[in-house]
């Protein structure tokens, strides 16, 4: 008994690699998994199996992992091309300014005083880097920053180019 | 679609399973080739559950210990048919050209 109780405070070590809202959701889930997995009299992890823990914690720290739970709110800037410079510094959103923060619950949309929208994470269906292509109509200039919502769209985006964040476009759900 | 996703949800094809059930499901689908580890268990079931594909059936407590089961939903079964399908239909063009070709040989 004492062998299994050192397994599993071995396994719950390894298990601190994920982050907090991951292991609020499943830590006790996956260390029934490992522990239903493990040899009788086995005291340490295989080291395959702590390897393959480990990785998949650092992707999901690094946010690399696909998947429901955000695990901390995050904050990219939006970095702003030449042309756009002077306009978006009139409009207080300089350099610094223009950032979008994804938390658990909604992705938030902020350039300097001008702009500003705040999207609720269940509205988003999916999100991915933007074409040339996906723009239709007046959304093809390049100058249109922010959010800009077309039926069931709407496009997060920075800048034409130079981007530090690609511009996304989220499909949303009605 | 990976082979691991498609083994997942394969196994939720029948029915509900919690994690330990999954993996020793698709150790049997595979014929013991394919021992999903933990770690990529619940990253492919944290992906899947974004997607819709899967979604938590019930809780159960056992052995003091909590058992999430899962199950595909209809998108879920939809993606896994149309996959099957892909894989069913490459498998007999595969087979088809190989016949005369092993009948030349003999």
């Amino acid at each position: 008994m004492s062998d299994s109780a050192g397994l599993e405070r071995r396994y719950r070590r390894l298990l601190a690699c994920y982050p907090r809202a991951f292991r609020r959701e499943h830590e006790q889930e996956i260390l029934a998994v490992l522990m239903a997995g493990a040899d009788e009299g086995q005291q340490r992890p295989r080291p395959g199996e702590a390897a393959n823990l480990i990785r998949h914690a650092l992707w999901m720290r690094l946010g690399l992992s696909r998947g429901g739970i955000m695990i901390n709110e995050k904050t990219f800037p939006i970095s702003v091309d030449r042309p756009s410079h002077a306009l978006m510094t009139a409009f207080g959103a300089g350099r610094q300014a223009p950032r979008v923060t994804m938390s658990p619950s909604t992705v938030d949309v902020r350039m300097g005083w001008a702009f500003h929208a705040t999207i609720p994470r269940e509205a988003v269906a999916s999100a991915r880097p933007m074409d040339r292509g996906d723009l239709r109509g007046p959304f093809r200039i390049s100058v249109l920053r922010g959010v800009n919502y077309w039926p069931r769209t709407a496009l997060v985006n920075g800048a034409g180019t130079g981007l530090g964040f690609r511009p996304q476009v989220c499909e949303i759900q009605r | 679609m990976q082979e691991a996703t498609f083994l997942i949800l394969t196994a939720l094809a029948a029915g509900s399973q919690h994690g330990y059930g999954i993996i020793t499901d698709v150790k049997a689908i595979s014929g013991g080739r394919v021992q999903l580890k933990a770690g990529t268990l619940y990253a492919a079931l944290e992906r899947l559950r974004a997607d819709k594909l899967i979604e938590v059936d019930r809780e159960e407590i056992v052995d003091s210990r909590l058992r999430r089961y899962y199950r595909l939903t209809p998108a879920g079964g939809e993606v896994l048919a149309a996959e099957a399908a892909r894989l069913q239909a490459n498998a007999h063009v595969a087979m088809s050209r190989l016949k005369p070709a092993a009948g030349a040989m003999t």
